[in-house]
C-alpha cells in the first residue's frame, strides 16, 4: 500500500497536486520555527562566557552548514532514482536540490567566517573544514553548469545524475585528503569550543534552528521542482489545467 | 521468407528529441534482398537507421537482428582519421569489424576501388569521393550480415556509382541483406539491383507504409553468409585501441612535446610571480609541478575524444560492437604513456631551476607520472561531458578541478618528507580510476552518441 503511494508520486501531475497540499505547511512550518528560533537564539539564550554575542551567528551558521551536506545526500538519492527509474519527477527533485545547496554552502561559509574573525581574528583559515566547504561550493557550481550547458533535457538529466553520483564518491576522498593535507601543513586545527557545555536552552534553540533550516530547504526545493515540472510538461493536459 | 529473415522491425515508434516521426513502422529484411527507405528530409531515414545500428545493449527491444552484432553502418561521417596513412586506416577499419589481417587482401581492395595510387598518402589528401569510395571498400570486406547504408550515391562519381552496384550485388547474392537510405530511388537510379529490392518504405507519415518491391519475381531468400570472422575479447578490443592510438601517435608525433613545453612554460613562470628566493621556490616546488602538470593534463585531455566524435570514429566503434568501456581504458592508458610519460620525464631537469635536491628528482618524476594516471582518467570523463557541450571547456574545468584536489594533495605531499604513504595512495588512486572512470565515462560517451 505504501509502496503503492510512492510509485504514483512518480507521477507527474500527482507529485504536482500531492507537493501542492504539502507545501504551504511546509513554508508555514518553518516561518514558524525560524521565527521562534531567531527570538530564542538573539534574546531568550546567554552570552557565552568565552565569545560572546558573537557566537549567536552559530545558530545561522550550524544549520546552514548541516544542509549544505545533508542536501547533496539527498541530491544523489534523486539522481540515483533518476539513473534508475528515469523518471521527470526525481530529475527536478535531484536539480531542485542543487542551488539551494549551493545557497547553503555560500551561507555557511560566509557566515563562518563573519564567526571567525572575532573569535579566530581572521575571516579564513586554511582548515580542513572550511577548506572542505569551500570545496563543497565548487561542486555545487560545477553541477548546477552541467544542468544549463546542454539543449538536451533528458540527456541533461540524465548526465547531471551521473555526475552528482560522481561528486558523491568523491566527496569522502575530497575530505579525507584534505584533512590529510591540514594535519600535514599545520599542528593545531582550531574547533569551536565544548559541544558538551552548551545549556540545555542553547541546544534547544540550535535544534529549533536546525529543524526550520531543514523545512526551509525542502520548501524552497519544492518549489522550484513544482515549477521546472510544470515547465517540463507544459504541453500535457494537466499542466494545461493548471495554467489557465 | 520470413524463416531468414535477418532483420525484423515489429511496430517501431521512431522520434527525434520531443517529436514523434512516426508511431509504428514494421518491416523485415530477408537474406539476399535490400530495402529500400524514402522520404524528404526531416522524415527519419538517418534517425531509423541510427536506430538500427545501436549495439545489441541499446537495442531497441522491437527490432530483433539474426546475429544482433552483425552490422555495418555506412554514414555520412567516414569515421577516419585524416592524419592517418591510406592503408594504416584500411587495415585499422577491418579489424575493428572483425576481419582477420591480410595484407594482399587490403592491397587488391584498394585496386578494385581505385585507390591503389594513394596508397602512401593521408586521408586528409583524399578528395570526399576517395574517401567514400575508401568507406566502401572497408564495408565490402567487413563481412557484416547487415548493412545499414546512409545515402551511398553522394559525391560518388559514375565508375564509383558502379562499384557501388557491384559491392552490394555481391554482397546480397551471398546472401546478406541491406538497409538503403536514398534521395535517388536505387531501383531506379541502379536498375542492374532492383531484382534484390524487397520493398520500399516511405517514411514521412506517423504510419508509414511498406511498399511492395519493384520486381517481383526475385531469387528465394538465401541463408545468411558464413564469414570469416574473430571474435574479440576484452583484450583484443583494448589491444586494437592501443594500436590505433599508437598509429595516431606516430602520425603526428609533434604533438606528444606541447604538453610538456606548456609544462616548462607554466613552471618556468612561477618564479616571476613568487621571486628568485631559492628557498622559498624549492618549498613551493611540489605545489608548483603538480597544479602546472594539471593545468597542461585539464588542456589537452578535455578534447580527448573530439576528433573521434566529429570524424565518426565513435560512432563506428559503437556499432562495429566494440565496448566503448575498453575504448576509453585503451584512451587513458594511451594517455598516461603519451601525455603522462614525456611530462614526468621533462619535470625531473625542470626540478632543480627550483633547487629539488637530486635524490628526489626520481620521486618526483614517478609520482607525476602515477598522479598523471588520474589526471588523464578523470580528465576522460570530463572530455566526454564536453562532447555535448562544447562552448562549455571553462565549465568542465570548474566541475574537474574539485575532483583533482585529492591527486594535487598526495603528489605535493611526496616532495614534503613523507614518501611512502602518499606514493601508495597515489598507485591506488590511479588504479582506482583505471578501473571505475571508464565504466562511468562509457555512459556519458554512448549519451553523447544518441
Amino acid at each position: 500500500m505504501q509502496s503503492n503511494f510512492f510509485v504514483r508520486l512518480s507521477s507527474p501531475p500527482v507529485f504536482f497536486n500531492a507537493s501542492g497540499k504539502v507545501l504551504p505547511w511546509l513554508v508555514t512550518g518553518s516561518l514558524i520555527l525560524g521565527a521562534i528560533g531567531l527570538w530564542s537564539a538573539l534574546f531568550v539564550t546567554p552570552t557565552d562566557a568565552q565569545q560572546g554575542e558573537v557566537y549567536r551567528v552559530l545558530y545561522v551558521h550550524v544549520p546552514t552548514a548541516w544542509m549544505s551536506m545533508l542536501l547533496y545526500v539527498v541530491a544523489s538519492f534523486y539522481a540515483a532514482l533518476h539513473l534508475v527509474f528515469r523518471t521527470s519527477v526525481s530529475a527536478v527533485m535531484m536539480r531542485a536540490m542543487l542551488p539551494t545547496g549551493a545557497w547553503m554552502t555560500a551561507l555557511a561559509l560566509v557566515t563562518g567566517s563573519l564567526w571567525g574573525k572575532p573569535t579566530w581574528g581572521t575571516y579564513w583559515i586554511w582548515d580542513a573544514r572550511l577548506t572542505f566547504e569551500l570545496l563543497l561550493l565548487f561542486i555545487y557550481l560545477g553541477l548546477i553548469a552541467v544542468a544549463s550547458l546542454i539543449e538536451d533535457e533528458r540527456k541533461t538529466d540524465q548526465l547531471l545524475g551521473v555526475f552528482t553520483l560522481v561528486g558523491l564518491v568523491n566527496i569522502p576522498l575530497i575530505y579525507f585528503s584534505v584533512v590529510f593535507w591540514n594535519t600535514l601543513h599545520q599542528g593545531a586545527s582550531l574547533s569551536m569550543s565544548g559541544g558538551s557545555k552548551m545549556a540545555p536552552i542553547m541546544k534547544i534553540t540550535l535544534f529549533v534552528c536546525v529543524f526550520a533550516m531543514w523545512l526551509g530547504c525542502a520548501a524552497l526545493a519544492m518549489a522550484r521542482a513544482r515549477w521546472q515540472l510544470l515547465e517540463r510538461e507544459r504541453e500535457s493536459a494537466w499542466a494545461g489545467s493548471v495554467l489557465a | 521468407m520470413t524463416a531468414a529473415a535477418i532483420l525484423e522491425v515489429n511496430s517501431l515508434p521512431l522520434s527525434r528529441g520531443k517529436r514523434t516521426l512516426a508511431k509504428a513502422i514494421t518491416f523485415a529484411v530477408p537474406g539476399g534482398s535490400y530495402l529500400e527507405l524514402q522520404g524528404p528530409n526531416g522524415s527519419g531515414k538517418t534517425s531509423l537507421l541510427r536506430a538500427l545500428a545501436y549495439p545489441p545493449a541499446l537495442l531497441d527491444p522491437h527490432v530483433r537482428r539474426l546475429d544482433a552484432a552483425d552490422v555495418f553502418y555506412f554514414g555520412q561521417s567516414s569515421g577516419f582519421r585524416p592524419e592517418l596513412g591510406v592503408s594504416a586506416q584500411l587495415a585499422l577499419s577491418l579489424a575493428l569489424y572483425g576481419a582477420p589481417a591480410d595484407a594482399r587482401r587490403d592491397r587488391s581492395l584498394l585496386e578494385r576501388f581505385g585507390l591503389a595510387r594513394h596508397l602512401a598518402h593521408r586521408i586528409r589528401q583524399l578528395s570526399q569521393g576517395q574517401v567514400r569510395r575508401l568507406m566502401l571498400a572497408v564495408m565490402a570486406a567487413s563481412g557484416r550480415t547487415l548493412w545499414l547504408i546512409d545515402e551511398p550515391l553522394n559525391a560518388l562519381d559514375r565508375d564509383a556509382i558502379a562499384l557501388f552496384e557491384s559491392v552490394l550485388a555481391e554482397h546480397v547474392s551471398r546472401g546478406g541483406a541491406a538497409v538503403i537510405a536514398t534521395h535517388r530511388p536505387i531501383h531506379l537510379a541502379l536498375p542492374a539491383l532492383a531484382v534484390y529490392c524487397c520493398g520500399i518504405l516511405c517514411l514521412g507519415s506517423p504510419s508509414p507504409q511498406l511498399q511492395p518491391a519493384p520486381v517481383q519475381d526475385r531469387p528465394t531468400s538465401l541463408p545468411p553468409p558464413q564469414a570469416a570472422r574473430i571474435e574479440r575479447d576484452g583484450w583484443h578490443q583494448l589491444l586494437w585501441v592501443l594500436r590505433r592510438e599508437r598509429l595516431l601517435a606516430l602520425a603526428r608525433p609533434q604533438d606528444l612535446a606541447w604538453p610538456s613545453v606548456f609544462h616548462w612554460m607554466v613552471v618556468t613562470l612561477f618564479p616571476f610571480g613568487l621571486g628568485s628566493d631559492p628557498e622559498l621556490l624549492e618549498r613551493a616546488a611540489g605545489g608548483v609541478f603538480w597544479i602546472s602538470a594539471l593545468l597542461a593534463v585539464l588542456i589537452g585531455a578535455t578534447r580527448f575524444f573530439e576528433a573521434d566524435f566529429e570524424h565518426g570514429a565513435l560512432n563506428d566503434c559503437q556499432t562495429a560492437g566494440l565496448s566503448l568501456t575498453w575504448l576509453v581504458t585503451g584512451k587513458i592508458i594511451a594517455g598516461g604513456l603519451l601525455i603522462g610519460l614525456p611530462l614526468a620525464l621533462s619535470s625531473m631537469p625542470l626540478a632543480l631551476l627550483f633547487g629539488v635536491p637530486n635524490h628526489l628528482l626520481p620521486i618526483l618524476g614517478g609520482s607525476l607520472w602515477l598522479g598523471v594516471m588520474s589526471l588523464v582518467a578523470g580528465s576522460c570523463l570530463f572530455a566526454a561531458l564536453g562532447l555535448m557541450a562544447r562552448q562549455a571547456q571553462v565549465v568542465i574545468c570548474l566541475l574537474a578541478i574539485p575532483v583533482f584536489v585529492p591527486v594535487l594533495i598526495f603528489g605535493t605531499a611526496v616532495l614534503n618528507g613523507d614518501i611512502t604513504g602518499p606514493l601508495l595512495t597515489l598507485s591506488s588512486l590511479a588504479l582506482l580510476s583505471l578501473v571505475t572512470v571508464p565504466i562511468v565515462t562509457a555512459k556519458v560517451l554512448a549519451l553523447a552518441l544518441e
